[in-house]
């Protein structure tokens, strides 16, 4: 396997959403021949949960994905995290990890990786992220940011995806940097496939990019009737309410958004099937 | 005159989720689904003209798309006549409305609703939740217990048939009582009240 590292916005290693997909824009570090994590020095939820789908997608199509673990810093918070645990029949490792298994818990509250199929693990999920929270002393307001994120991307990948996986998430509290990150994936239809038809007929813009912007507006749906289409308006007013970022990544397009401003592209080589959702908040009224 | 016992205002208080306990996630459609059936049962039970008070105050968390299924569809149900003269009032601190339950708000605005709230059972004040425009709000404000439209354009210095499409919105969101009244030479016409009574 091609170990060449991939520089991901001027740092090396980092394995959040963005460095994910500019990981697998190079098509030499992440692919569905093999992912290579070994110069990987840092790992997000975001990075967590969009690789385990990734894999999930290429091994439907091609069985076992092999994976180089990074070193065991970065593998031990992976262990630690139950992302090896949920891959372990989908993946093969080229070294064996059981010696990280066991080690003391990570100091900073943070939730394993879960797999949500049900509209009840939403409920169970969402209240065990929400406890994580108020005991790792974030505050009622951001933990309110974070449980709407969390249950609407939810349950947006339940009600639309189609995901033969489900949906995968994570949340951590980062103590230095005072921020939260909540995360979200699936492995299905993506933001662009469940809306092209809706916008085809009103004849909008469909570049991938431009349907996940247009998705987050307002009455924007796969679904007709009154009501839908608000989920992902809330979680971006929680956002940005919250002072907070957010990145989407779903087939070829991504946006990402922090306060008001935004910004979007499109990759020309490699598609994200389904969806993934990184959004970090910094704690301002974190409890003492 | 004094103040409305708890029962004069409410035909039922409920408290509210009822299916589960009220520090759980609101946060699936299904979820909202299921409480929308029990809310519609209670409604079902309610006799006419009767009031139904929601104690929502205790929920920690509820997010859009529960907020959506249960009070968006209910609000729905409302204006297309189901429960005829049945009404229903939010019952939460005011800084709970502002905050961990504005999902309602954010909810029923998106599909251009209004539910009536009060901060306590005493509803010694109220106001509506949603989006209700400036005029409708100034007419529901208006609205004294007997008024007819005749009356209600008199107050507000506008045209009768204003008045009549602002009472009919109002009466069709259940924001407000609507009775047909006949007069002494057989005449009819309908005559308006507050779903509460006046505070003052």
């Amino acid at each position: 396997m091609n170990s060449r590292i991939a520089r991901f916005n001027g740092q090396i290693g980092t394995l959040n959403l963005r460095g994910l997909r500019r990981a697998i824009e190079s098509g030499t570090v992440i692919s569905r021949e093999g992912v290579d994590l070994s110069e990987i020095d840092f790992v997000t939820p975001g990075g967590m949960v969009g690789l385990a789908c990734l894999i999930e997608g290429w091994a439907l199509e091609r069985g076992p994905v092999p994976l180089v673990p990074p070193a065991d810093e970065v593998a031990g918070y992976m262990v630690r995290m139950d992302f090896l645990e949920h891959l372990e029949s989908i993946i093969a490792l080229d070294r064996s990890l059981s010696h990280l298994k066991g080690r003391s818990r990570h100091p900073a509250p943070l939730s394993e990786i879960r797999r949500v199929h049900t509209s009840g693990d939403v409920t169970v999920v969402t209240a065990q992220f929400g406890k994580i929270l108020q005991g790792g002393g974030v505050g009622e307001a951001e933990v309110q940011h974070c449980c709407q994120v969390l249950s609407e991307c939810l349950t947006n990948a339940l009600y639309h995806a189609e995901s033969p996986c489900g949906a995968y998430t994570a949340i951590q509290k980062w103590t230095k940097r005072n921020e939260v990150c909540v995360a979200v994936a699936d492995a299905g239809l993506g933001i662009p496939g469940t809306i092209r038809d809706l916008a085809k007929s009103r004849g909008a813009a469909s570049a991938d990019h431009e349907l996940i912007r247009m998705a987050l507006e307002p009455g924007v749906s796969r679904r007709s009737g009154a009501g839908y289409g608000g989920g992902l308006d809330r979680v971006l007013r929680s956002v940005g309410v919250g002072s907070g970022r957010m990145k989407i990544w779903s087939s070829r397009g991504w946006v990402e958004s922090w306060g008001v401003s935004r910004n979007e592209g499109e990759g020309l080589s490699h598609a994200f099937r389904g969806t993934c959702v990184e959004a970090v908040f910094p704690l301002q009224n974190a409890r003492v | 005159m004094p103040a409305p016992s708890k029962s004069a205002i409410f035909e039922e208080t409920v408290n509210f989720p009822q299916h589960r306990p009220s520090q759980d996630p609101l946060a699936t459609r299904e979820d909202g689904q299921e409480e929308l059936a029990l809310l519609g049962e209670i409604l079902e039970r309610t006799p006419p003209g009767g009031v139904v008070g929601i104690r929502v105050g205790e929920v920690e968390f509820m997010n859009y798309s529960f907020s959506d299924e249960c009070f968006g569809n209910l609000c729905g149900r409302l204006q297309t006549g189901e429960y005829p003269d049945r009404f229903v009032v939010l019952v939460a601190p005011e800084e709970a409305m502002g905050d961990r339950l504005q999902d309602i708000s954010v909810a029923l605005k998106n599909r251009k609703f209004a539910m009536l709230w009060t901060p306590d059972e005493g509803a010694a004040e109220y106001d509506v939740v949603g989006e209700l425009s400036e005029a409708l709000k100034e007419t529901l404000k208006a609205v004294e217990p007997g008024d007819t439209n005749e009356v209600l354009a008199d107050k507000l210095n506008i045209k009768p048939t204003a008045c009549i499409n602002r009472t009919d919105k109002l009466t069709k969101m259940r924001l407000l009582r609507k009775k047909l009244h006949t007069g002494e030479y057989g005449y009819k016409q309908y005559e308006f009240a507050p779903v509460l009574p006046d505070p003052r």
